[in-house]
This record gives structure tokens, C-alpha cells and sequence, in this order.
């Protein structure tokens, strides 16, 4: 999560660390809905590119 | 765009447990036709899950004391900007009022009007003043910075 942008690492905290909605995340962060939505997409998806890198890198080792 | 494209956008958000309970009939709906996007799922849902599992980070012991330590020095140095402030209109008036002595008594022990010799009187020590007091805060202000 480290590798992620702060935006994204904000996001992705106040979900999963403070288990906040998409209408609370869009509150704290003062960011449109779309915005909130989009960023949680791609920040999953940022990481789900790196476990399968990585996983990818420990098949080849 | 497909309808493919559209739901592969959400994804991401039924994995993060964010999406409405519509949407989330129609994700549920395309993974059982589409192996691409229920492989991807699968994947968001582990990566979902891991961050759930991440441990809170802990905050150092002394962190609460520095934070308030440095409260604490912020607001002596905005209290003592005000003190700063309220000493240099005081160190201005009582400057004007010497001023005016001094013109008093210039006048009354040489018995002339003399702007510039008065204003010479009045200015240089009023300058002289002015930068001693500098100094000094200059040097109060670098002590306090390098006790806190």
C-alpha cells in the first residue's frame, strides 16, 4: 500500500481501516462520489496488479 | 461501452463491499457468466481482504506528550508575538512622547526653533533604540528555537 499515491492510500484507509461508506469517504475527503468511486477502483486494482506480479515473480523463482 | 466494460468498473467496488444492493445482483449476475471478471473479482476480494486484515498502525508512546509539547510552543510564540506587538505600539508612543519633550526642552534651554537639530536629537537615538530591540528579539526569538 506504501507504493500507492496519497489519494489512493486515503481511500483505501478510510474504507478498510475506518470502515467508512462512499458517501463518508466523499464527506472527509471533500471529493465528488465519482471521484471517491474511482479511486477506490483504482487503488484496488493498482494492488491486485502488484499480488499478481509478485505472485507471478515467486512462481518464476 | 459493453456491458462487460461497465461492470468490470465495478468490481473493484463490490469487493470493497461499497456497492448499492442493485448494482451488486447485476456484478453477481455477470461473474457467473464471465470467468474473466469472476477471476478478477476473486483477486479484489483477496486484496480487499488483506487490507482488512492490515494491523492498525501503532502510534509511538512519546507521541502524545511531543504533540503537546509542541502545542504548547506554538502557542507561547503566538503569545509572545502578541506580547512583542503590545510592546512595540507601547516602545511607539512613548517614543512620540519623548520626541515631543525633547523638542519642549530644546526649545525652552536654546530658545530657538530649530527643526533639524531637534530632528536629529529625536531621530538618531529613536534609530539607536529601534535596532537594539531587534537584536534583542532576534536573540530571544534563536534562544527559544534552540530550547524547543
Amino acid at each position: 500500500m506504501a507504493g500507492l499515491s496519497a489519494p489512493y492510500r486515503e481511500v483505501l484507509t478510510l474504507r478498510f481501516e475506518e470502515g467508512m461508506k462512499l458517501e463518508e469517504i466523499a464527506e472527509v475527503t471533500r471529493a465528488p462520489l465519482s471521484t471517491v468511486k474511482s479511486r477506490v477502483g483504482r487503488a484496488l486494482e493498482t494492488l491486485r496488479e502488484k499480488m499478481t506480479a509478485r505472485y507471478r515473480k515467486e512462481d518464476l523463482l | 461501452m459493453t456491458p462487460h466494460e461497465t461492470l468490470r468498473q465495478l468490481l473493484a467496488l463490490s469487493a470493497a463491499g461499497l456497492l448499492d444492493a442493485a448494482d451488486e445482483r447485476r456484478v453477481r449476475q455477470h461473474v457467473r457468466e464471465c470467468a474473466e471478471c469472476a477471476a478478477a473479482l476473486d483477486d479484489l476480494a483477496a486484496v480487499s481482504a488483506d487490507l482488512c486484515r492490515l494491523p492498525a498502525p501503532i502510534a509511538p508512546a512519546d507521541l502524545l506528550a511531543r504533540t503537546e509539547l509542541r502545542v504548547a510552543a506554538e502557542l507561547s510564540a503566538q503569545a509572545g508575538l502578541r506580547h512583542g506587538a503590545m510592546l512595540a505600539v507601547g516602545a511607539g508612543l512613548f517614543a512620540w512622547m519623548a520626541a515631543l519633550a525633547v523638542w519642549g526642552l530644546y526649545r525652552f534651554l536654546t530658545g530657538s526653533a530649530g527643526w533639524l537639530a531637534w530632528l536629529v536629537l529625536t531621530t538618531v537615538p529613536a534609530y539607536l533604540a529601534a535596532g537594539a530591540v531587534a537584536v534583542l528579539f532576534a536573540s530571544r526569538r534563536r534562544l527559544e528555537r534552540s530550547v524547543l
